[in-house]
């Protein structure tokens, strides 16, 4: 078992490539998070139809987009580093929360938003109690799939110099050192599955029972 | 509180849709906006909270102009309910009903007090339904919510659009009927919006029709049944407008409560039921059990065959039956279709309150047609 052997030995370093790691991925998905839902907002408040539909289908056709693709992008307008790798999985984790946050609050019943109104609630208080807390199961599914595939494309990223435990495995590529692409896959993997963990819990917890209920179908 | 719509026109272009509309609303009674889709009775209840910006005119709140007030404000004073509901699902039913207090910053305690009476108002259980979430709630159940929630916070002044429209009949006639009983209870200005002519009769003082944008007529219910403005009206009637005057009669008018002592029993056994039907030589009579809640009837030949201590409980049969808010059309078509000449009316909690009786409502029914 090379691998851990390989491990033993330089645990020093590949912590500090996971924390790198971590910390790229935490940075540019926090505010991705934040323009997320803020665009998602924007883009459905009513006078905002028209740049509404545009972002919609601009995010909805985005996410096929390969990563390897917007990373290069990025390379060519800013170069390398993390700062250039952070810009690329923020655009890269954006749009499938844009995408959630917009479809998600547009789709929220009209007879809802009508009767909220008819008792008296202001525009910021019908978004705030009324149609966050009714789309937060799918915004909440956008942040997910967003920190998975940031996880994984923020490996790629090491190709122009994010750091990171992607910087491992290619350097095990070049040496064709199996012990270093696993010490470097195997922490990656094992962070992306951690944290999609904690997200589902989180999940869990915050999605209102009434809305549970709803998707489950079960009536009592 | 007085409202008065005021020379009310909304236009959306060339299209007008309110033209010149000036009504008076009586205070605590039910007003019902009536007329084909597009002829402005919607759009008309919703100028009334500026869901809607009229084009000009005014609408009137007890002498002030409905300019001088703040729109949220006005809306947080007025109760509004929908055909849709419009039920906040990731929310629990005590929260839903707790809205407009809560955006009144009631304190808590008075909250929660307002939303246990509100429940018992629409006949939900609070201990039971008021941690549950819509999604767990019958159609009808949700409806009940609306409606709860319109009048939480206690508006004087109450706006409904075709809140009924989406339950099926059985269910619809239930909610109408308690509805009444509420009113009675509340005693709101409502101001309720249909296009079902039965809807409107049964459950208004008085009847504004509407067509094309304008009013075509505005009276009392039995006025308009009897005395139609014009061919529209007549039509909106339908042909069978004689007996739609069985309809604004309710049965709480005309049942009979004096049938009890010889009528009606709590009974355990078979042989005190038989002995109480020889002792006033009947042949049927009705079971309530501890609490006067009606079981069914009994009928004597069943009784013979079983042993005299055995205890009532298949013997009973189940029989239809009525409540005050019914009219008596309903009653008449229940009572034709039960097969029965008397017919027990009870009130929302199943308690046995009377009887009706089909000769009485046929005399009624005789005296109208010949006023018409």
């Amino acid at each position: 078992m090379e691998v851990f052997e390989y491990m033993g030995e330089n645990w020093s370093y590949i912590l500090e490539k996971l924390w790198q790691h971590f910390y790229i991925f935490l940075i540019s998905w926090a505010f991705a998070i934040v323009a997320g839902i803020l665009l998602g907002i924007f883009v459905t408040r009513s006078g905002n139809e028209k740049i509404g539909k545009v972002v919609l289908s601009i995010s909805g056709a985005a996410q096929a987009i390969p990563s390897i693709a917007v990373i290069a992008l990025i390379f060519v307008f800013l170069g390398i580093g993390a700062l250039p790798a952070m810009v690329a999985l923020f655009i890269y984790s954006l749009v499938p929360i844009v995408f959630n946050s917009a479809s998600g609050l547009l789709n929220v019943d009209p007879s809802v938003k009508e009767s909220a109104r008819g008792m008296g609630m202001s525009n910021s208080q019908i978004l705030r109690k009324v149609e966050l807390p009714l789309v937060i199961p799918t915004v909440f599914s956008g942040i997910r799939t967003a920190a998975v595939i940031n996880i994984g494309t923020a490996a790629i990223a090491a190709t122009i110099g994010a750091g990171g435990l992607g910087e491992i495995i290619l350097l095990g590529l070049r040496m064709m050192s199996y012990p270093r692409i696993l010490a470097g896959a195997i922490p990656v993997t094992l962070l992306a599955i951690v944290i999609d963990i904690i997200l589902a819990r989180l999940q869990k917890r915050i999605i209102s029972p009434g809305l549970k209920i709803l998707q489950e179908g079960r009536s009592f | 509180m007085k409202i008065q719509l005021k020379n009310l026109t909304k236009d959306y272009g060339s299209i007008v849709a309110v033209d010149d509309l000036n009504i008076e609303f009586d205070e605590k009674k039910i007003t019902i906006l009536i007329g084909p889709s597009g002829c402005g009775k919607t759009t008309t209840l919703k100028m009334i909270n500026r869901l809607i910006e009229r084009t000009s005119g005014d609408i009137v709140f007890d002498g002030k102009s409905i300019n001088d007030m703040d729109r949220i404000n006005l809306r947080r004073h007025i109760g509004y309910a929908i055909q849709e509901i419009g039920l906040f699902m990731h929310m629990s039913i005590f929260d839903n009903i707790a809205v407009v207090p809560r955006l009144l910053k009631w304190p808590e305690n008075k909250v929660k007090n307002r939303v246990a009476e509100l429940m018992d108002l629409v006949n939900l259980d609070p201990d039971e339904y008021m941690y549950k979430y819509p999604a767990q709630l019958s159609g009808g159940q949700k409806q009940r919510i609306g409606v709860a929630r319109s009048l939480a916070a206690n508006p004087e002044v109450v706006l409904m659009d075709e809140p009924f429209g989406a339950i099926d009949p059985i269910n619809r006639e239930k909610l109408q009927d308690a509805f009444l009983e509420i009113q009675e209870q509340i005693q709101k200005t409502i101001i309720f919006v249909t296009h079902d002519i039965r809807e409107a009769i049964k459950l208004g003082d008085k009847i504004a029709i509407f067509n094309r944008g304008k009013l075509v007529q505005y009276d009392e219910v039995l006025n308009v049944i009897n005395k139609p403005a014009n061919g529209f009206v007549e039509n909106l009637l339908g042909s069978d407008r004689a007996l739609k005057g069985l309809e604004t009669m309710r049965v709480k008018e005309n049942f009979d409560t004096d049938f009890y002592s010889m009528n009606t029993i709590e009974i355990k056994t078979t042989g005190e039921a038989l002995k109480f039907l020889d002792d006033n030589g009947r042949r049927y009579c009705y079971v309530v059990d501890g609490k006067n809640r009606l079981k069914g009837y009994v009928g004597k030949r069943e009784l013979e065959k079983r042993k005299p201590e055995t205890e009532l409980k298949e013997e009973i049969k189940n029989i239809e039956s009525l409540q005050p808010y019914s009219n008596l059309m309903e009653a008449i078509s229940t009572m034709v279709v039960a097969g029965l000449n008397t017919c027990p009316v009870v009130n929302a909690k199943d308690q046995l309150l009377g009887v009706v009786r089909f000769k009485e409502i046929f005399k009624i029914a005789a005296s109208f047609q010949s006023e018409d």
